[in-house]
């Protein structure tokens, strides 16, 4: 599989002179198979430049399959501007999660970014022949490419891709944060606090969870994973915020044994010379983990992979 | 006319998808609908306490992570694995659902009174479960199945309160069970009603035999039932609540015996129980003279 990094930017894109280098654009992955298929991970503003790019490079499109790991903004918003949608000889399959809000469908989500009051194009005068399935934990095939699917830990329902073809492996985690005990609030409970014995079990839980994603990450060839925030600020400040801090991807990639790590979704305050920085401390933390850092890579706009 | 209580009458399968909550709890809901940071442990509390509420989250909890049915069987994992703005939504969405539908229906049975007969049996299974040495992680699902218990009422009167209303009035004028008159109405009593209720929402096996079997009152192998019977019997003894029945049920003797319960262990339950209900409805803010 061929994979190109589209859009490396979480939250909002963020563009200008600080950003050049890792690139301002929200989530967005292609990722090519053997056999032409195409993929892509995340309709974020990256797929707009994406898009251009198919145009110039096929004259009949392949099927397009989009991945969309949940449908927040920064996951989505490049969608009315990917033009394909406009060609009436494409065919695009999307995929994805909805929140549970009863008689939302993932079309239905779609739909709302496209009113008139926020875009002159409604969905339905889109020229391409377009499909939409809500997915939860399932696998299915898309030409020689197996994909899998995972809920991650983030504010709405959300997943996590894992792909395979000729036995080689990458996975993507969309937006994802360890699962954590939300009832420890540090106080001990009182001895008849009765109230207090239904979170008892409540690690457990927590340690199941997190053992489910490891799992699915294990020995993984490529892991894109999300890694918006630095152990200093994360879970000081940022937890429940459903992203996660490079100290958890390293203690990841270690458990997992995963072979090679891109980190993505950087915070839209984040200079490039800070994530530099970031990546420097990155390195030294896996040196001391026991992790070859240089299996270690920051993402950046433009970033491609062949495994 | 003969009555087949193995088939479901449309009218039941139609109304299990559409089960509003019960109405003490859409107070504080609406409060914390309004508060940006809500605290995961104050939630919990909130839900714990409302019988339609809990089913419908843990089904939430159970249906979304396919492949594992039947795992997640308590609120706080619930609100681990989904969230607690999840969580939250979910219950506000319903509890206002609920508002509309209590407002519309009316029936003779006290809807603060039976919910207080749940949250009493509630209590009650988990203070039992506790002197039976039940381990502390499989608490939840013992209050949980003692506030479950009588789901199938609830179903019922969704359906249609007036025709409850007459049922109940029924069992006062002629002296036979509230199971006799619900089939006759129905074409089902409300343990099978409940029952199908609590299989759709893919509850855990035991609390779907709580539901079922709570009645039985020679007991039969499953000790979350067991509990629900034994404490169920003792609420409506000492009418901690109103369920409706107004038979009063005996207190299974050869149950207590068969798991091995002092009747001191009883009565020191139901001395902590009018405590626990009045701790539940402060919480809640219901007024005073509400209380018990």
């Amino acid at each position: 599989m061929k994979m190109k990094l589209w859009g490396t930017r979480g939250s909002i894109p963020s563009p200008g002179p600080s950003t050049i280098k890792y690139g301002g654009n929200t989530a967005c992955i292609h990722i090519e198979g053997s056999n032409n298929e195409c993929v892509i991970l995340d309709a974020g503003t990256g797929i707009r430049a994406l898009g251009l790019e198919l145009m110039k490079k096929y004259k009949l499109l392949p099927v397009i399959h989009l991945l969309v790991s949940h449908t927040h903004w920064d996951h989505i918003q490049g969608f009315p501007f990917f033009v394909p949608c406009y060609s009436p000889d494409t065919k695009i399959d999307i995929k994805g999660p909805v929140h549970f809000l009863e008689e939302k469908t993932l079309q239905s989500t779609f739909d709302v970014q496209m009113q008139y009051e926020f875009f002159p194009v409604s969905n339905e005068q889109l020229k391409a022949d377009i499909t939409y399935e809500t997915l939860d934990e399932t696998e299915f095939d898309i030409g020689n490419i197996h994909v899998k699917s995972l809920f991650s830990n983030h504010p709405i329902r959300s997943l996590v891709y894992h792909l395979t073809e000729k036995g080689k492996s990458i996975v993507y985690t969309g937006d994802h944060e360890p699962y954590y005990n939300l009832f420890d609030d540090g106080k001990e409970s009182l001895p008849d606090e009765a109230d207090d014995i239904f979170f008892d079990d409540s690690d457990i839980t927590v340690a199941s969870a997190n053992g489910r994603f490891i799992n699915f990450i294990k020995g993984v060839d490529l892991l894109i994973i999300d890694c918006q925030y630095t152990p200093e600020e994360y879970p000081s400040i940022r937890r429940g915020f459903g992203h996660s801090s490079w100290d958890n991807c390293l203690d990841w990639m270690k458990e997992a044994g995963v072979k090679k790590m891109i980190l993505t979704h950087h915070d839209p305050v984040r200079t490039d010379a800070e994530i530099d920085k970031i990546f420097e401390n990155i390195r030294d933390a896996a040196v001391k983990k026991g992790i070859d850092p240089d299996k270690i890579l920051m993402a950046k706009e433009g970033m491609e992979l062949e495994i | 006319m003969a009555i087949n209580v193995s088939e479901i009458p449309e009218e039941v399968e139609r109304a299990i998808e559409k089960m509003p909550p019960i109405s003490p709890i859409i107070g504080k809901i609406n409060q914390i609908a309004h508060e940006i940071e809500t605290s995961p442990k104050e939630l919990v509390k909130i839900i714990m306490l409302d019988p339609v509420l809990t089913g419908k989250v843990i089904k939430l909890v159970n249906s979304s992570f396919y492949g594992v049915a039947e795992h997640v069987q308590s609120l706080p994992q619930a609100v681990i694995l989904l969230g607690v703005n999840t969580v939250k939504n979910l219950a506000v969405s319903t509890a206002l659902l609920g508002t509309i539908s209590v407002q519309k229906k009316k029936s003779s049975l006290n809807l603060e009174e039976f919910w207080k007969h749940c949250l009493a049996t509630a209590v009650g299974c988990k203070l039992l479960g506790k002197a039976l040495n039940v381990p502390n992680e499989d608490m939840g699902s013992y209050f949980v199945a003692g506030l479950l218990h009588d789901i199938g009422k609830i179903l019922f009167i969704r359906i249609n309160p007036e025709k409850y209303s007459k049922i109940l009035e029924e069992c006062v004028q002629y002296g036979v069970s509230l199971s006799f008159s619900e089939i006759a109405h129905f074409g089902c009593s409300h343990t099978h009603a409940g029952g199908l209720l609590a299989k759709k929402w893919r509850l855990d096996k035991a609390l779907i035999d709580s539901v079922e079997s709570h009645h039985l009152s020679v007991g039969n192998n499953n000790l979350t039932t067991n509990v629900v019977t034994v404490v169920n019997n003792l609420c409506k003894r000492f009418h901690f609540g109103e369920s409706g029945d107004p038979l009063e049920e005996e207190i299974a003797d050869d149950l207590i015996k068969k798991l091995n319960i002092s009747y001191n262990t009883l009565k020191k339950i139901s001395d902590q129980l009018p405590f626990e209900i009045n701790k539940a409805a402060e919480f809640l803010n219901i007024i005073q003279e509400h209380k018990i």
